[in-house]
């Protein structure tokens, strides 16, 4: 069954916070170039680098703490309950099920704030390239601005792939309650099969794998399978399908 | 779209509420499996691409067939969102999410993300099932004859033997 990036009220909130994150750090870190190119006694962006690269890292570092990693994790984890409440029909979560989800949210939260502190160094990186090529100061805001937006939508990703995880997890566990004692289930490995395919869907794409199967599988990213399937950001869900069918279809199944 | 039962006859084997679970577990990846295959819901093969999209799809590397599938968003979104289990029977609802993946755009062989969002994938899916402007109709959300006869044989392999109807 269903899979992954579905959602209610709660929806698009993380990515809504990430966004207004991005918003502030922007007006805030312009703010802070034009305040330092403007102080008086200095008069070229080269002299105050040391300084502007600290400033910045100390508003992304102030801006996540005030508002960011908090806030993201409670709707993070309502959104991927969401999801798993989604592919389980509305029913019930187990509490195996939402300890799962919490595993999930607490790892790609560490994830986000990983991402920022990226974000710290990128931005270092792209205020030493304006200063050194001397490049005037609005081209210097841009290029901060553009390295924190492409920090956010690294951290957008973290989210989405939380999601997806917490959708997967469920699907599997659903599946397994709804079939048990009646019939046996198998998985199929469901998604595109192009030349963007990591080798481990490459592998897997249109097959199916039992549940000792996906559980022994390893995509090597360190990340489950059964929730993270071919790894961080995989396109691909998992299918839920009679063991009889999928041999009547002539699909592999993989043990 | 929905599917709908209604008992006849004596108690079955299997309590209903199984049996809708049964159902909501197995249905969304036939309609997920035959998309993904270029498959409408009356079974044949969806109208093609524009020359423009497919070379700008196939440059990016993704697959060249009519799939509606870029990120996968939309049709990994797909899941019973409802399940109503009634003396009558049940009526499951299936639909893409309210969520909403990264929006892409082919720029130079690369599906870049642009840094916004998709519309929500059921207004994304209702585009594409009813088509907009020049794209044509693409009817995808429904279990088609032979989603529905897959469905019966999954259902037979689990011991039960009810009368479906999808609408």
């Amino acid at each position: 069954m269903a899979a992954s990036d579905r959602s209610g009220p709660v929806a698009d909130a993380a990515v809504a916070d990430l966004e207004a994150i991005r918003v502030q750090l922007d007006r805030e870190i312009r703010r802070a170039l034009l305040r330092l190119n403007t102080a008086p006694g200095e008069d070229t962006l080269v002299k105050q680098q040391g300084r502007v690269a600290a400033q910045v890292a100390s508003q992304i570092d102030a801006t996540m703490k005030a508002k960011g990693l908090k806030a993201i994790t409670g709707v993070l984890r309502d959104r991927a309950i969401e999801s798993a409440l989604a592919a389980l029909g509305g029913v019930d979560l187990p509490v195996s099920v939402v300890t799962e989800i919490d595993a999930i949210v607490k790892s790609q939260t560490a994830d986000i704030a990983n991402v920022f502190g990226d974000a710290s160094s990128t931005i270092r990186k792209a205020i030493a390239l304006g200063t050194t090529t001397s490049a005037s100061l609005s081209d210097l805001i841009e290029g901060v601005a553009g390295a924190i937006g492409t920090s956010v939508t690294r951290a957008q990703a973290a989210v989405d792939a939380s999601v997806m995880a917490a959708g997967r997890t469920a699907v599997i566990r659903a599946a397994t309650e709804a079939a048990d004692g009646l019939v046996d289930l198998v998985y199929l490995y469901s998604g595109p099969k192009d030349s963007r395919n990591r080798p481990f869907c490459r592998m897997h794409v249109g097959k199916a794998l039992t549940e000792s199967g996906i559980a022994q599988a390893n995509n090597g990213q360190g990340l489950p399978v059964d929730a993270f399937a071919g790894g961080y950001n995989c396109r691909h869900v998992w299918s839920p399908i009679t063991l009889a069918e999928a041999r009547r279809r002539g699909i592999e199944i993989l043990e | 779209m929905s599917i709908v039962v209604t008992r006849s006859g004596g108690p079955p084997r299997v309590p209903m509420e199984r049996i809708a679970k049964l159902v909501a577990t197995l249905a969304p990846g036939l309609i997920r499996e035959r998309t993904g295959e270029g498959i409408d819901v009356k079974d044949r093969p969806f109208k093609r691409y524009s020359r423009d999209y497919l070379l700008a799809k196939t440059s990016a590397g993704r697959n060249p067939g009519v799939n509606l599938t870029v990120t996968n968003g939309l049709l990994g979104s797909v899941a019973a969102v409802s399940v109503v289990v009634t003396e009558q029977g049940f009526t499951i609802v299936i639909a893409p999410g309210a969520g909403t993946s990264a929006a892409t755009r082919f720029v130079d062989g690369v599906a870049k993300r642009t840094g916004k969002r998709s519309p929500t994938h059921s207004v994304l899916g209702a585009i594409h099932h009813y088509g907009r402007g020049q794209m044509p109709a693409r009817p995808w959300l429904a279990l088609s004859p032979k989603d529905m006869a897959s469905l019966m044989r999954q259902l037979l392999d689990a011991g039960i033997a009810i009368p479906l109807r999808g609408r």
